[in-house]
C-alpha cells in the first residue's frame, strides 16, 4: 500500500508530501492560533466586563441614584452610555435586595430579581468574574458592588458579554486565520508545483527511477565499449574515465578530478567549447599509441557544459586494415600467377599441337632463362624472403599485365631486422609497385624497374616507372589522405598509406618526377625508431 | 547530522554543569543564610504584621538563635498586596509575614498572589475574634444577638475596620452563616481604624462591632464594652467569663492566625533551615512572653503543617465566600 503510494510520479510525491506538510503545519498553527485567541479574547472579554463594573461602581451618580427610592432617569442614562462606550450586551445596577435600578431591558427596571451571583459582592465587597444568564444566554460578567457612606455595601453592579457574540468574536477571529491559512495553503501548493516544474526540468522529464536506470545503463554501456571514452567538465576536469580508456592510455580512476591535458595535452577543451576547435577523428599520437580521437561537446541549452573525447587505438585499426589489403593483394597475385601459367599452358599446348616443337622447346627455354635471371636477382641478391614474396607476386601479376617488370641486376638486400614485419612491406612495396603498374598502364612500352640496396645505416626502396610523370603540383597532394591520381575507391589511401607506414617505420620517402619516369625512393633505418630512441 | 549531534552534547554539558553548581549550591546549604536577612511588614509599623515582624527579628536575635543581621521593612498598602509582590521578587533571604489576607484578597479579587505563589514556612501565632456591644446593649448574649439578626438582618448595625473581607468581617459572617442568617442583608458600616470602631460602638452609632480579642480586651478591662463571644476553642486566659461561640451554640472555631512565607522556590534546605529555628524561636521564653504582652496565642505549624493548613483554610475561605448558605 504504501510502496504504492510512493511509487508515483515525482511531481505528485512533492506535491502530495508538500500539501501535506504545509496542511499539518497549517492546522496546528491555526488550532494553537484559535486556542490562544479564545483564551485571550475570553480573558479580556472578563477583564473589560468586570473593569467596566467597577468603573461603574465607583460613579457618585450611581452611587447616590441607588439610594434614592425610585430608579432615576440619570442612574439609567450614564449606565446606557457605560454599555454603549465598551460595547457591552448588558449592564445592570441593582440594589442589594435584587431590585433593579437600570438594566438595558426596561421592563426588569423596578423588578425584583435576587441573585446568588452578588453574593460575594454584597457580603463581602468582592470584585470577580462570573458566569450569568439573562434571556436565557448565558454570559460572562464582571460583578462590582456598589460601597456608600462607612463603607455600607449599597449594590451590585454588572456589566455582561454574551458567550453567543464571545464565541462569535472568536469565530471571526478563527475565520481570518483560516482564510490566511488557505492562502498559506494555496502558495504552498503553487510552491510545490513549481518546484516539481524545476525539478523535472533539470532532470529532462525523467522520473528517479529513470534516472537511476540510465545511470545503471549508462555504467553498463561504458564497461562494454572498446572505444576508450574520458568525460570532463567545462573546465576540463576529468569527471569520468572508462574501462577501455583506462587500458589504452595505462591510467587509473585516481585521474578522475584532473586536468585533461595532463593526459590528452592536444585537447584545448576551452576551444573546443567555443567551436574553434573541432576534433573529429583527429590522430594522435599519445602516450606511445596512435590513437583517432573525437571530441564531442556536451551541450545544455545551447550552452556547453563539458566535453566527451571519445578515441580508438589506431594502430589496431590499421593492422585489421592492413591484413585485409595484404590478403587480397596475395589472392590477387596469386591469381595472377594462375592466370599467367594457364596462359603459358594455352601457348605450349597450342604450338604442342601444331607441332611447332622447335618453338616450343624455344619458349620454354626462353621462360626459364627470364624466370632464372630473375630468380637468380630474386633469390641471390634479395635475401629477404618477405621482399621475395611480395615481389614474386608482382611479377605475376606485371607478366599477366604484359608489363616489363625488372629488377634492377645491381639490386642486394640482406634478411631485413625483425622489426620490420610483413605488414608494412606489404604496404610500402605492394602500393607503391601496383601505383607503378598504373602508371604505365596506357604506355606503350610497359617499363617498371625495381631496386632494392642495404648498405649503409638505410635500407633503399626503389620503385620506377616509365609514365607520363607526375607534375610539382601533385607530388605535394599526392601523399595526403584521399589524394588520389586515380578514381577508384581504394587507392586515395594508397600512397598515404604508404607514407605513414615509413614514418612509423622511421624512415622517409622521396619522390622524383620528370617526363616520362616517376622514381619513389624510400628510405627506412635499419635500426627500429622505438629503439633509437631509448 | 553531525552538527546537530554537537549541539546536544553542549546543551547536555551546559545542563550538566548547571546541574553541578546548582547542587553544589545545594550542598553549601550550609551556608544560607549567606547575608542580612530582611523581614517583610506588609503593613505600617505598629499593627499585627508589623509586630510580628520585629518580634521574630527580636527573639532570633537576642536568643541567638540566628547570627545574620535582620531587618524588619515596612511594606504598606493593598491589604498585603505590596509586601507581598516585592517578596514575590525577592531571594530566599527575605520573607514576609502574612495572614488569612494571602487567601482572601485573591478570593475577593483583590489580587492576582495566592499562597501557592510563595513558600510557606510557618505558622507562628493567632488571635481570636470578638463581638463587642455597648455595655447598655439590649442584647445579652451572642444567641440573643444571632436570633434578632436572623428575624431581621438588617435591624442591627455592625462595625469592622479597616474593610470588609478581613478576618474581623469574616469571623462574624462565619458565625452568623453558621447560625441560619441572611448575611446578605447585614449592615456593615466600615471604619478606619479598630480606634474608630469602638468610638462609634461607645458613641451608640452602630449595636454591635466585630474586632480581634485583643482590642476588645482592652475596652473591656476598661469596661467600656461588653464582649459576646469569643472565637476561641475554649475560653481564654484573662477572659473566663467570656464563653465561645461554640457554647452558644454557634458551632465556629475562628482562629486569625499570622505565618511566616518565602519567595516561590525555595530549596528543601532552606525550608528546613527555617523549620528549624523558627521551632526554636517559638520554644524560647522571650517569644512566649511577647506572645503573652500581645494577646497572641502560639498557634506553631512548621512548613509542611502549614502547606496542609493553608490548603485547609482556602477551601473554607472560599466556601464562605462564594456561597450564600441560603440555598443550602
Amino acid at each position: 500500500m504504501l510502496k504504492r503510494l510512493l511509487n508515483v510520479s515525482l511531481q505528485t510525491k512533492i506535491l502530495g508530501l508538500v500539501t501535506a506538510l504545509i496542511l499539518m503545519v497549517t492546522v496546528i498553527l491555526t488550532s494553537a492560533f484559535t486556542y490562544i485567541e479564545t483564551k485571550q479574547i475570553r480573558n479580556h472579554t472578563g477583564s473589560l466586563a468586570l473593569q467596566t463594573a467597577k468603573t461603574i461602581s465607583y460613579m457618585p451618580t450611581v452611587i447616590k441614584g441607588i439610594q434614592e427610592f425610585y430608579p432615576s432617569r440619570e442612574l439609567r442614562t450614564l449606565a446606557t452610555q457605560m454599555q454603549g462606550q465598551v460595547d457591552a450586551d448588558f449592564v445592570e445596577v441593582a440594589t442589594r435586595d435584587g431590585v433593579v435600578y437600570s438594566h438595558t431591558s426596561r421592563y426588569l427596571i423596578g423588578n425584583k430579581r435576587p441573585s446568588d451571583q452578588n453574593y460575594t459582592a454584597i457580603v463581602f465587597g468582592g470584585y470577580y468574574q462570573t458566569d450569568t444568564e439573562f434571556n436565557d444566554k448565558k454570559a460572562l460578567s464582571g460583578k462590582a458592588p456598589i460601597i456608600g457612606e462607612q463603607g455600607r455595601i449599597l449594590g451590585v453592579v454588572t456589566v455582561g458579554y454574551f458567550y453567543e457574540g464571545i464565541h462569535e468574536r472568536i469565530s471571526d477571529k478563527v475565520f481570518t486565520v483560516i482564510t490566511f491559512s488557505i492562502l498559506a495553503l494555496f502558495l504552498g501548493l503553487m510552491g510545490s508545483i513549481f518546484l516539481a516544474r524545476n525539478i523535472r526540468r533539470d532532470t529532462l522529464g525523467l522520473e528517479p527511477a529513470e534516472i537511476a536506470q540510465l545511470y545503471r545503463e549508462r555504467g553498463a554501456i561504458l564497461r562494454s565499449i572498446n572505444e576508450g571514452l574520458i568525460a570532463m567538465d567545462k573546465t576540463g576536469r576529468i569527471t569520468l574515465i572508462n574501462r577501455s580508456a583506462r587500458k589504452l592510455l595505462d591510467i587509473d580512476n585516481d585521474w578522475v578530478g584532473k586536468q585533461i591535458h595532463l593526459i590528452l595535452p592536444h585537447v584545448d577543451v576551452d576551444a573546443i567549447l567555443n567551436g574553434t576547435q573541432v576534433i573529429h577523428n583527429w590522430e594522435m599520437y599519445e602516450q606511445g599509441r596512435q590513437l583517432i580521437v573525437t571530441c564531442t561537446p556536451v551541450v545544455n541549452k545551447k550552452e556547453a557544459i563539458g566535453v566527451v573525447a571519445t578515441f580508438k587505438d589506431q594502430t589496431e585499426i590499421r593492422e585489421m586494415a592492413d591484413t585485409i589489403y595484404e590478403v587480397r593483394q596475395y589472392s590477387e597475385d596469386l591469381r595472377a600467377q594462375t592466370h599467367e601459367f594457364t596462359n603459358k599452358m594455352y601457348i605450349l599446348s597450342g604450338l604442342l599441337q601444331l607441332e611447332h616443337y622447335d618453338e616450343a622447346l624455344e619458349m620454354i627455354e626462353e621462360e626459364s632463362k627470364v624466370l632464372e635471371k630473375q630468380n637468380q636477382i630474386l633469390f641471390h641478391q634479395i635475401q629477404d624472403p618477405k621482399v621475395q614474396a611480395i615481389i614474386l607476386g608482382k611479377i605475376s601479376k606485371a607478366s599477366e599485365k604484359k608489363i616489363d617488370l625488372e629488377i634492377d641486376s645491381n639490386s642486394s638486400l640482406a634478411e631485413l631486422p625483425e622489426h620490420i614485419t610483413v605488414s608494412p612491406l606489404v604496404t610500402i612495396l605492394g602500393n607503391l609497385i601496383d601505383n607503378a603498374f598504373e602508371a604505365v598502364m596506357d604506355q606503350e612500352d610497359q617499363h617498371v624497374s625495381i631496386f632494392t640496396m642495404d648498405f649503409g645505416d638505410d635500407i633503399i626502396f626503389e620503385v620506377t616507372d616509365y609514365g607520363k610523370g607526375i607534375s610539382n603540383d601533385e607530388i605535394d597532394k599526392i601523399t595526403e589522405k584521399g589524394f588520389s591520381t586515380k578514381g577508384s575507391y581504394n587507392h586515395g589511401f594508397g600512397l598515404y598509406n604508404v607514407k605513414q607506414a615509413v614514418l612509423e617505420l622511421g624512415g622517409s620517402m622521396d619522390i622524383q618526377s620528370e617526363s616520362g619516369m616517376t622514381t619513389f625512393t624510400v628510405y627506412i633505418p635499419k635500426e627500429s625508431p622505438q629503439e633509437g630512441e631509448a | 547530522m553531525k552538527k546537530l549531534l554537537i549541539f546536544l552534547s553542549i546543551l547536555t554539558l551546559m545542563a550538566l554543569t548547571a546541574c553541578g553548581s546548582q547542587s553544589s549550591s545545594g550542598d553549601g546549604g550550609e551556608s544560607y543564610p549567606s547575608k542580612d536577612l530582611e523581614f517583610v511588614a506588609p503593613a505600617s509599623p505598629g499593627g499585627g504584621w508589623d509586630a510580628t515582624a520585629r518580634a521574630m527579628k527580636k527573639v532570633l536575635n537576642d536568643e541567638k538563635i540566628v547570627e545574620e543581621n535582620m531587618n524588619v521593612v515596612n511594606k504598606p498598602g493593598g491589604s498585603g498586596e505590596v509586601g507581598w509582590k516585592y517578596l514575590k521578587k525577592q531571594d530566599p533571604h527575605t520573607l514576609s509575614v502574612n495572614s488569612s489576607l494571602v487567601l482572601t484578597n485573591n478570593l475577593l479579587g483583590k489580587s492576582q498572589l495566592t499562597y501557592k505563589d510563595f513558600t510557606p514556612l510557618a505558622i507562628l501565632t493567632t488571635e481570636w475574634e470578638a463581638v463587642a456591644i455597648p455595655k447598655d446593649s439590649s442584647i445579652k448574649n451572642a444567641e440573643a444577638l444571632m436570633k434578632q439578626l436572623k428575624k431581621d438582618p438588617k435591624s442591627l448595625k455592625i462595625a469592622v475596620a479597616p474593610g470588609l473581607g478581613n478576618d474581623d468581617h469574616l469571623s462574624f459572617v462565619q458565625a452568623a452563616k453558621t447560625y441560619g442568617v441572611d448575611v446578605t442583608k447585614l449592615d456593615f458600616l466600615v471604619y478606619e481604624s479598630g480606634g474608630d470602631v469602638v468610638s462609634a460602638l461607645l458613641g451608640g452609632h452602630v449595636d454591635v462591632a466585630t474586632m480581634s480579642v485583643s482590642e476588645a480586651k482592652q475596652q473591656y478591662k476598661a469596661d467600656k464594652v461588653d464582649i459576646l463571644a469569643v472565637s476561641s476553642e475554649e475560653r481564654l486566659d484573662g477572659l473566663e467569663d467570656i464563653p465561645t461561640w461554640k457554647e452558644q451554640g454557634v458551632d465556629m472555631v475562628f482562629p486569625h492566625w499570622r505565618g511566616v512565607m518565602g519567595p516561590p522556590d525555595m530549596t528543601e534546605e532552606e525550608i528546613a533551615y527555617w523549620d528549624e529555628k523558627l521551632k526554636k524561636m517559638t520554644e524560647t521564653d522571650a517569644w512566649k512572653k511577647i506572645l503573652k504582652n500581645n494577646e497572641w496565642q502560639s498557634f506553631y505549624k512548621d512548613s509542611s503543617e502549614t502547606k496542609k493548613f493553608l490548603k485547609e483554610q482556602e477551601e473554607m475561605y472560599s466556601d464562605l465566600v462564594k456561597k450564600s448558605g441560603l440555598a443550602e
